[in-house]
C-alpha cells in the first residue's frame, strides 16, 4: 500500500493553516511585537530592542509583585487540587452509596465558565450579607467572617479557594481513572503478606498513579499561570494592585493601549510556561523512569 | 469485624454527601435567589423565595439581550466545532498512519499550543491583516486554532487504536482517500468525535477571553460577555443577576448531563496513557 497516496497530506491543509496562522505564528511574532513601541496612540512602530523589558525590570515592585501573585496562586491551587482531588478520587473508588452522582456533582464546576464562577463568589464572599459569613456566623464561627476579597491576608487565598471549589472535580476525575487501571491482585498479594492500608497507599497506589500525577501536576501548573477571569471578576487585581496576577497586567496594558509592553509581559507568561512545562514534564519521568525499574 | 468496616463506609458516604453541599450551596442561592424580588435577593440568602418571580427570566432575556447573546454563542461553538474536529480528525489520522520524521514534527508543533499560552496582541495583528479582527468568523477561526492542540492530541491517540488493515481492504475495494475517511473511520471514531465536540463546545461556550480583546461590538457579544455587561448595569440586582446565571449555564449543563461518559472519558484520556 502506498502510504503517500492512502494518506494524503492535502487532509493537513485546514488544521495545520488555522492553528499555523492564529496562534503558532502570533507566538512567534510576540518576541518581535515584544520590542517595538507599538501603542495606541501612534500609527507607526518602531523597534526599540529590550526596552520594554527594561520598563518591566525598572518599575519591578510592581511586576514582580504581580508574579509572585501568579505564584502563589499556581502552587495553592495545585497543592490543594491535587490532595482534595486525590482524597475524594481514593473515596469515591470505593463502593460508596450514590457514588457516581457524586462523582457528578463534583465535577459540574468543571463546566462552568471561569467567568460565572466569579460572579457567583462575588456574592458568596461579599463581607455584608455573602453566605460565607452568614454560614460562619450561623455555626459560631462569627469571627472568623471578613471582608474576604478586600483584606490583604485574605484576598489572594480566596481566589484561591475559588478556583480549587471549581476545578477539583477535574483532579478527581484523572486520579479516578488512574485508580481503575490498577490490577486488584497487587492489593490482593499485599494483604496476604499482611500489607496495611496505609502501607498499600505509599508503596502500591501512589507509584502506580504516578502517571496522573503527572497530568495533573502539568496541567495544574500550565493553566494556573494563566489565570485571567476569577482575578478579572472577583477583585479586578485590586484592591491597589494587591491581587494583579501576569494576565490582568497584560490586559491592563492592552487597554491603557501599551501594546509593546502588553506583549512583552506575554513574552515572559510563555518563557515562564515554557521552563515550568519542560523541568517538570523531565523531572517527573525521571521519577517514573525510577519507578519502573 | 464486619460492622466495622460497615461502619467505616457509612462514615465515608456521609462525608461525602456533606463535602458535595459546599458544591452544591452556592448553585442552590443562585437558584433560589433567581426567583426573588430584587428586595429579597439582596441578602442572597438561603431562605426560600415569598413568592416565585419568574418574570425575572423575562427581563433578563428582554433587557439583557440573551437571546442575541445565545445564537451568538450558539454560532461561535457550534462553528469552531466542526472545523475544530473535522480538521483534528483528518489531520490526526494521517499524521498517525504516517509515521515520518515529518508527521513527528508536525504532531510535535501541534503539541506546543498545549501548552503555551496565547499572546493576544500579535493575534490581534494577524486577525487584523487578515481582516478578521472584531468579526464572529475572526473569534470561530481563533476558537479552532486554540481548541486544535487538544483535538489533535485526542483523535491522534484513538487512530491508532483503529487497526490499518480496515484501511487497507477498502483501498483494495477502489476507495479513494476521501471516502475511506468518511466511509469507513469516520463511523469507527464516533466515540472520539462525540467526546471532541462536547469538550469544545463546553469551552467554546464558556470562553471570556477571546471576546473580551477581540469583539467590541455589543450586538456580536456571546453568553459570557452579555453576562458580564448585564452584571455591571444590574449590580444591584442580584434576582436579575442569578436568574443571567441559570440562562447562561443551562446549554453547558444539559451537554455535560447528557454527555458526562463522552466528556469524562476524553478528559481522563490523557490520564491512562500516561
Amino acid at each position: 500500500m502506498n502510504k503517500k497516496k492512502v494518506y494524503p497530506l492535502y487532509f493537513l491543509i485546514l488544521p495545520v493553516v488555522v492553528y499555523g496562522l492564529l496562534f503558532f505564528l502570533p507566538s512567534m511574532f510576540s518576541f518581535y511585537y515584544a520590542m517595538t513601541d507599538w501603542n495606541s496612540y501612534n500609527s507607526e512602530i518602531h523597534f526599540v530592542g529590550f526596552e520594554n523589558y527594561k520598563t518591566i525590570l525598572k518599575d519591578s515592585q510592581n511586576y514582580l509583585h504581580a508574579l509572585g501573585n501568579t505564584l502563589f496562586f499556581t502552587v495553592g491551587t495545585t497543592v490543594l487540587k491535587n490532595g482534595l482531588g486525590l482524597f475524594l478520587a481514593l473515596i469515591l473508588n470505593e463502593r460508596i452509596k450514590g457514588k457516581n452522582l457524586l462523582r457528578l456533582i463534583f465535577y459540574l464546576p468543571v463546566t462552568m465558565a471561569p467567568l460565572i464562577v466569579g460572579l457567583i463568589f462575588t456574592s458568596v464572599l461579599n463581607p455584608s450579607y455573602g453566605l460565607l459569613n452568614s454560614v460562619l456566623e450561623a455555626i459560631g464561627l462569627g469571627n472568623l467572617a471578613t471582608a474576604w476579597l478586600v483584606k490583604k491576608n485574605t484576598a489572594m487565598a480566596s481566589i484561591v479557594m475559588v478556583e480549587v471549589w471549581k476545578s477539583v472535580g477535574f483532579n478527581m476525575i484523572i486520579y479516578l481513572a488512574g485508580l481503575q487501571t490498577i490490577s486488584k491482585t497487587y492489593f490482593e498479594a499485599a494483604s496476604i503478606d499482611g500489607a496495611g492500608k496505609r502501607h498499600m497507599l505509599l508503596y502500591i497506589t501512589l507509584p502506580m498513579l504516578l502517571p496522573s500525577i503527572q497530568v495533573n501536576l502539568l496541567l495544574n501548573l500550565i493553566n494556573s499561570f494563566k489565570v485571567f477571569e476569577l482575578v478579572f471578576i472577583l477583585t479586578r487585581g485590586g484592591p491597589g494592585n494587591m491581587t494583579e496576577v501576569l494576565n490582568t497586567l497584560v490586559f491592563g496594558e492592552f487597554s491603557a493601549g501599551r501594546y509593546g509592553l502588553s506583549t512583552a509581559f506575554g513574552v515572559c507568561l510563555l518563557l515562564i510556561t515554557a521552563i515550568i512545562a519542560f523541568s517538570s514534564l523531565k523531572i517527573l519521568s525521571r521519577a517514573m523512569g525510577g519507578e519502573e525499574e | 469485624m464486619r460492622n466495622r468496616k460497615r461502619m467505616e463506609l457509612a462514615i465515608r458516604t456521609v462525608v461525602m454527601w456533606l463535602l458535595s453541599l459546599i458544591i452544591l450551596i452556592p448553585l442552590l442561592m443562585v437558584l433560589l435567589n433567581a426567583v426573588k424580588s430584587q428586595a429579597e435577593a439582596a441578602t442572597m440568602s438561603l431562605s426560600l423565595p415569598e413568592e416565585f418571580h419568574f418574570e425575572n427570566f423575562k427581563r433578563v432575556i428582554k433587557e439583557g439581550k440573551m437571546i442575541r447573546a445565545m445564537s451568538n454563542s450558539f454560532f461561535l461553538a457550534i462553528s469552531s466545532v466542526v472545523i475544530t474536529n473535522l480538521g483534528a480528525s483528518m489531520g490526526a489520522f494521517v499524521l498517525s498512519r504516517r509515521r515520518t520524521k515529518g508527521t513527528k514534527g508536525i504532531y510535535f508543533f501541534f503539541l506546543i499550543g498545549l501548552l503555551a499560552p496565547i499572546n493576544y496582541i500579535p493575534t490581534i495583528r494577524m486577525l487584523q491583516v487578515l481582516h478578521l479582527m472584531n468579526t464572529m468568523l475572526g473569534v470561530v477561526f481563533l476558537f479552532s486554532a486554540l481548541m486544535l492542540p487538544f483535538d489533535v492530541f485526542l483523535y491522534y491517540g484513538f487512530v491508532s487504536t483503529v487497526p490499518v488493515e480496515l484501511d487497507e481492504a477498502a483501498i483494495i475495494d477502489g476507495c479513494k482517500s476521501f471516502q475511506m475517511f468518511f466511509k469507513i473511520e469516520v463511523p469507527l471514531m464516533k466515540p472520539v468525535i462525540t467526546t471532541g465536540v462536547l469538550i469544545n463546545f463546553m469551552n467554546a461556550w464558556n470562553d471570556f477571553n477571546i471576546p473580551l480583546y477581540m469583539l467590541n461590538r455589543s450586538e456580536n457579544y456571546p453568553v459570557t460577555m452579555a453576562v458580564y455587561n448585564f452584571y455591571g448595569t444590574y449590580v444591584s440586582s442580584w434576582n436579575l443577576v442569578a436568574a443571567a446565571i441559570i440562562v447562561s449555564i443551562i446549554p453547558v449543563l444539559c451537554v455535560y448531563l447528557m454527555g458526562q461518559k463522552y466528556i469524562i472519558s476524553g478528559m481522563s484520556a490523557g490520564a491512562v496513557k500516561g
